[in-house]
């Protein structure tokens, strides 16, 4: 139905989760609260729009830095689980809002309803990740966000004609680097000492790091602490 | 009393030189030291060839010139190794000594903010591990990437607040065999070029007076913790950061202010990797077509791995579009190099990068044609198994353009 001055309606209805009871919702919106960083990110809100104003996601998405601060500050447990399932993952983590006068940290806000929405294994997380799955698994792995094998014209379509070039050069082109950590290396960013990536994967288990992958992707984790234990395991 | 327009504006004309006595934020650094005292920490102190920058709020921050660990960035040597070789090579060209390691791993931060998989402890003690790899070699940390400078400098707040956070570090530091070090400066490479700038237009070849650039100031450099970046008086009124800017200006490049300068690049984290049509909207509309509305720059000029990426790839389906797009994104280290001479294939790496670069090559008179001959050669000899690689010995030299 197209929208008209008649059905035009900027408010959200309310009880948009039934899914999930007060008591589900109060548990997320206290293990935000209880992070140790929130108070640094959190101070109130004068809601002058400020943080709106220089925030990217907010003039392509129906999304607000200011409402997140202030559902947060009000202890508005719905809203915030509002916020949790819809709004979260539009945020591009720039921290333009941190211009904020009263010294918020929307951005920072983010992050933690982010970690709780994905220790918690949310649906609506696990749908957003789900695309992204190949790239947890690189960095775990690799200890790399990217790397150069990423570079496909399947992948980049909108990058151009040029992907193509990348990808069928590949080989030859990293060799024609000068620089002795990259030359020749494809399938990481650069050259990584295997001691190294052990002290990686014993950092990714003692932190709990592995249990989150669990909660979210169950493959992805049997996947990643099969090659992680193996390695370990060798020493 | 109504305060006019005019008032305002004048008064935002005036350079703002502030006092580091009236900083409205702790110095970090006093409590690093303290915790170093009480034993919990060993702070790694800036080695001794180093220059004194100002950062926002007045405060003296010391750059190192060399004996420097290069903690490289997973974008850059990953997608535009071009980036990461420039700043090596400038450092090669004053025979700087430096590490290029295989004991660092990646912040990890770009996942972080992406997913958010992770947590503050995993952070953290990726974070000591590298610093701690570096303490080893007796090195100092300088950050290729301006997000691993702003999540590291995030962290060490973190570290410095919470005890808690810094116990369980420290268990995992333990497991490791490593010690809980923090540097007494947190370090980003687009410091080392600012206070190197001076000394690159020294060893400049090519005349860089016709060129117009427009600057994208990388958020997480100076909005993250932001009382760590350089600010100069004489740039911008030291009412923006001056990286990037000040050492454009000092290789005589005219750089043209844009009213959308402040606007992250769109990169998104996630969203460049899996929900680009974001990416690509808020990178070409709100930066990219104003800057070519506003001031028609020959170039953009970024001082990190995801706009530089940002930027440059984004602009391909733009142009499908009909927007109004078509300017070549570089790094500052990359603007630099050229500058001084380096190969733009060899060295520079133009082509792993995606929007037009030939009109600025051309307009600078430098003729690609040659060196992308003499770099198809190198690629010849490359696969005929006669060149196991470029080397520095075939990239360090400075090419005489023409």
């Amino acid at each position: 139905m197209p929208t008209t001055q008649e059905n035009w309606n900027p408010g959200k209805k309310q009880d948009r989760h039934p899914e999930a009871t007060y008591d589900e919702k109060e548990k997320l919106f206290l293990e935000v609260k209880n992070d140790p960083r929130y108070k640094d990110f959190l101070y109130g809100c004068y809601e002058c729009g400020i943080c709106v104003s220089s925030c990217p996601s907010a003039r392509f998405y129906d999304y607000s830095p200011r409402v997140i601060a202030q559902a947060m500050a009000r202890e508005d447990v719905e809203r915030v689980y509002d916020i949790i399932a819809e709004d979260i993952w539009n945020c591009a983590q720039c921290f333009s809002c941190v211009r904020c006068p009263r010294q918020n940290n929307p951005g920072g806000l983010v992050t933690l309803l982010r970690e709780v929405a994905v220790k918690n294994g949310l649906q609506e997380t696990k749908d957003v990740l789900q695309g992204y799955s190949r790239v947890i698994y690189k960095v775990m792995l690799k200890g790399n966000q990217v790397s150069p094998d990423m570079l496909q014209p399947d992948f980049f379509p909108d990058w151009g004609p040029w992907v193509g070039e990348f990808s069928k050069n590949m080989p030859v082109w990293r060799k024609a680097i000068p620089v002795d950590t990259l030359r020749g290396v494809t399938d990481a960013a650069w050259k990584t000492n295997r001691k190294t990536l052990l002290e990686l994967y014993t950092i990714w288990f003692e932190t709990g790091n592995m249990d989150i992958i669990k909660e979210i992707d169950e493959g992805l984790y049997d996947l990643l602490a099969d090659v992680m234990q193996e390695e370990l395991e060798e020493g | 009393m109504t305060t006019t327009v005019e008032e305002i504006l004048e008064r935002k004309s005036r350079a703002v030189t502030p006092n580091a006595e009236t900083a409205p934020t702790h110095d970090i650094r006093e409590a690093l030291f303290e915790l170093e005292a009480r034993g919990e920490i060993i702070v790694q102190r800036v080695p001794e060839n180093y220059v004194e920058a100002t950062t926002k709020f007045g405060r003296t921050k010391k750059i190192p010139v060399e004996h420097t660990w290069h903690h490289k960035s997973c974008g850059q040597c990953g997608h535009i190794p071009g980036y990461t070789s420039s700043i090596f090579w400038l450092h090669r060209q004053f025979n700087l000594d430096y590490i290029d390691p295989t004991d660092q791993t990646s912040c990890t931060g770009w996942n972080y903010y992406a997913s958010a998989t992770s947590n503050a402890a995993a952070q953290a003690a990726v974070m000591s591990r590298n610093f701690a790899a570096a303490y080893e070699t007796g090195y100092f940390p300088l950050i290729h990437c301006g997000t691993s400078y702003g999540h590291y400098k995030e962290i060490r707040e973190q570290l410095v607040h919470h005890k808690e956070l810094r116990d369980e570090v420290r268990r995992i530091l333990d497991k490791l065999g490593k010690p809980l070090v923090i540097p007494e400066e947190i370090v980003h490479y687009s410091e080392w070029v600012h206070v190197m700038r001076d000394k690159f237009a020294e060893k400049q070849t090519v005349d860089m007076g016709m060129i117009r650039a427009t600057v994208h100031p990388a958020c997480h450099y100076y909005k993250i913790v932001a009382e760590d970046a350089i600010y100069d008086p004489d740039i911008y009124g030291g009412q923006r950061t001056a990286t990037v800017t000040a050492t454009l200006e000092a290789l005589g490049i005219d750089v043209a202010d844009y009213s959308t300068w402040f606007d992250c690049c769109g990169f998104g984290f996630r969203h460049v990797l899996v929900q680009r049509d974001f990416t690509r909207s808020f990178s070409t509309l709100r930066k990219i077509e104003v800057m070519k509305n506003e001031v028609n720059p020959d170039l953009t000029v970024t001082h990190d791995t995801g706009c530089v990426t940002t930027l440059d790839k984004s602009q391909f389906s733009a142009k499908a579009h009909d927007r109004k797009v078509g300017i070549p994104v570089l790094s500052d280290a990359q603007v630099a190099a050229l500058a001084m001479g380096a190969h733009p294939f060899r060295v520079v790496q133009f082509h792993w990068h995606s929007t037009d670069w030939r009109p600025f090559l051309d307009k600078l008179g430098i003729n690609w044609r040659k060196y992308w001959d003499e770099f198809q050669n190198d690629l010849e000899l490359i696969r005929a198994g006669q060149k196991s690689g470029i080397t520095w010995e075939d990239a360090d030299k400075p090419a005489v353009y023409g």
